[in-house]
């Protein structure tokens, strides 16, 4: 055996021989010698008694549609029979339950070949419920409750799936988290996952907390003088329905993921991706980070309803901008739903925006509803509008960023507020009118978008100005924090 | 490859399982395959990493890995070493096992390990400091 002659000898050397004496008292001995089946007959393996690693595939539309309501996703028009994108490599497969149909890249790096053995085909929309807490101490914790529909039993299997994907997108080290399911056969699951320096014994703290009290960890956290803010976590791909697959060589590995619903607003992305930078993806928003391991992963809102996902290795990391862009996804138009409508959208040339209004739903009680897209992904939404805001604004903030200089500040006005005017130098338009929502109507709320290039080293204030340009309000905004 | 697994986890009886899962992911690609081997040991590597996540979160499974019982060599040092090893972190106890029991280079390593060598280098040496401070003395 050769070794770098800057190793500790002596315990190398031990090390070698323990191993060494380990082995000859393996049970497994003489069975070591790798049997290669000759080429056409099975593996000597027997299938039939390998237990299933997919995850439950089935879901009843009802169950789905309450769900989907759940998981704040907004485009449920998802047709599992719409023709598949390409089929490049093989036939693309029609994800079960509300999986999108897959996506398969038509540029693979050489010498990568699908695996079998890794294909995901994840149907279920579960309901999460996710906070992070922050200690003092540092570091973060990621808390899901997990509930499936139509009270079924989650399984260890399914919250070690979660738990991977979570780990990917949170660029955390995989198997430090903590999971249990089904406590005393109640429908429910919760894990545990610790996001940069956090002790092994307040992720055991917590996680017992957590299936104590459910998302009453809330409430723990706070009365610990922690930083709690609660995160979405449901369009996470491997979380939400997903149909995915790894292509893979010795050592390279390229998985590429369709999920069903829409990334979760940049307040949420933000916190829970690590060190995330914008990636869009044609004009759509996307995430790019990295995970622990050094994987380079990007995430991108494909189509309205479609989230894509890339993980590469370190070996294939250059080739993911090539991969992306054979990608063939459909993009449908916000504003197409039949629920919906659309009420305003940019000029051409400017950051693409959109803001609908609809009756998502029917029958629910907070209604009617709007999201504000821009770049293709759902910013923020907001249901109840038939209701004043009790000042002369509401949710008026940061609300994502395009990349390092653009940001996006979008407000809800009571009527009385006709525009909305910035000193902000960077600002598109020093002033833009607040529009109505419902035109015909002198009563009806009405919104504003400002596009503010950088601007960021100092608080921006922003005007709201009645018919006759009075001021009726101040507000100063920190753009480097969305939300701010 | 029984071995390899029982080396890299620490339990021969997941041992059993990981080499058996390996072959069933490699199942019907035999014939498409230029070096068999290799790929298997790559199946057996993943499967042992993905076994020592799950046992990381699962409770009731940590006490599978780690187990130990002595050694038919008699060598306290080699069952004390041992012991060590199995409560290693799981990136340590691999690279360790890659190195000294498969004798494969760093860079080899760290292809498995889908790191850098740089990496692969330092999780070697600490894991042979804690063999000295803990063993050696």
């Amino acid at each position: 055996m050769s070794r770098s002659p800057d190793y500790d000898i002596e315990a190398a050397d031990l090390v070698a021989r323990t191993l060494r004496a380990v082995a000859a008292d393996t049970d497994g001995a003489g069975r070591d010698e790798v049997a290669v089946p000759i080429a056409g007959l099975a593996a000597p393996v027997d299938l039939a008694t390998r237990r299933s690693r997919r995850l439950r595939r089935t879901v009843l539309a009802s169950a789905a549609a309450a769900a989907v309501l759940v998981a704040g996703v907004v485009w449920v028009g998802h047709d599992p029979s719409r023709p598949s994108n390409t089929s490049a490599i093989g036939a693309p497969v029609d994800g079960t339950g509300l999986a999108p149909t897959e996506i398969v890249p038509d540029h693979i790096p050489d010498g990568l070949e699908p695996l079998p053995g890794l294909h995901m085909d994840q149907g279920v929309l579960y309901h999460t419920q996710a906070f992070l807490l922050e200690p003092p101490e540092g570091g973060r914790l990621l808390t899901v409750v997990v509930t499936p529909p139509d009270g079924a039993l989650p399984t260890a299997d399914d919250l070690n799936h979660m738990a991977d994907a979570l780990s990917t997108m949170t660029g955390t080290e995989s198997g430090r988290g903590h999971l249990t399911a089904a406590p005393n056969g109640e429908p429910v699951g919760y894990i545990t996952l610790p996001i940069g320096d956090v002790g092994e014994n307040v992720v055991a703290m917590v996680h017992d907390e957590l299936v104590a009290e459910g998302i009453g960890v809330e409430r723990f956290a706070v009365d610990s003088g922690w930083v709690v803010w609660d995160v979405d976590v449901s369009w996470v791909p491997g979380v939400a329905p997903t149909v995915g697959r790894r292509y893979s060589d010795v050592g390279r590995n390229l998985d590429v993921y369709a999920a069903f619903g829409d990334i979760a607003s940049a307040r949420d992305t933000v916190p829970l991706m690590h060190d995330a930078t914008p990636y869009p993806v044609e004009g759509n928003m996307g995430w790019q980070t990295t995970t622990a391991e050094g994987d380079t992963v990007v995430v991108w809102q494909a189509a309205p309803g479609t989230i894509a996902a890339v993980v590469a290795s370190e070996a294939v990391a250059d080739q993911v901008p090539a991969v992306i862009e054979s990608m063939p996804v459909p993009r449908p138009t916000p504003g197409d739903h039949p629920d919906w409508h659309l009420v305003g959208r940019s000029e051409d040339g400017d950051v693409p925006w959109v803001v609908e209004a609809g009756q998502f739903l029917p029958g629910i009680a907070e209604r009617p509803c709007m999201n504000l897209w821009v770049a293709g992904q759902v910013t923020i939404g907001s249901c109840g509008l038939a209701q004043m805001p009790t000042s002369y604004s509401d949710q008026f903030s940061s609300v994502t960023q395009v990349d390092d200089d653009v940001s996006v500040v979008f407000g809800l006005f009571a009527p009385a507020v006709a525009s909305v005017a910035t000193d902000a130098p960077g600002a598109e338009h020093a002033t833009v009118e607040a529009q109505p929502f419902d035109p015909g109507d002198p009563m009806s709320l009405r919104y504003a978008v400002m596009i503010v290039h950088g601007g960021k080293e100092q608080p921006q204030t922003f005007r709201f100005l009645d018919a006759q340009g009075e001021v009726l309000d101040t507000r100063a905004l920190n753009l480097n924090e969305v939300g701010g | 490859m029984v071995r390899l697994a029982h080396l890299l986890t620490g339990s021969p009886e997941l041992a059993e399982d990981i080499v058996h899962d390996a072959f069933a992911a490699c199942a019907g690609r035999w014939s498409t395959l230029e070096v068999p081997e290799a790929y298997l040991r790559r199946a057996v590597i993943n499967q042992a990493r993905r076994a020592a996540r799950q046992a990381g979160r699962d409770r009731d499974k940590t006490a599978r890995l780690g187990r130990t019982v002595p050694l038919s060599a008699g060598l306290p040092e080699l069952d004390e070493t041992w012991a060590l090893l199995c409560a290693l972190p799981e990136r340590q106890r691999m690279a360790l096992v890659l190195r000294f029991y498969e004798d494969l280079s760093e860079a080899e390593i760290a292809r498995l390990l889908e790191c850098r060598p740089g990496t692969v280098k330092s999780l070697i040496h600490r894991g042979l400091a804690k063999v000295r401070k803990v063993v050696i003395r």
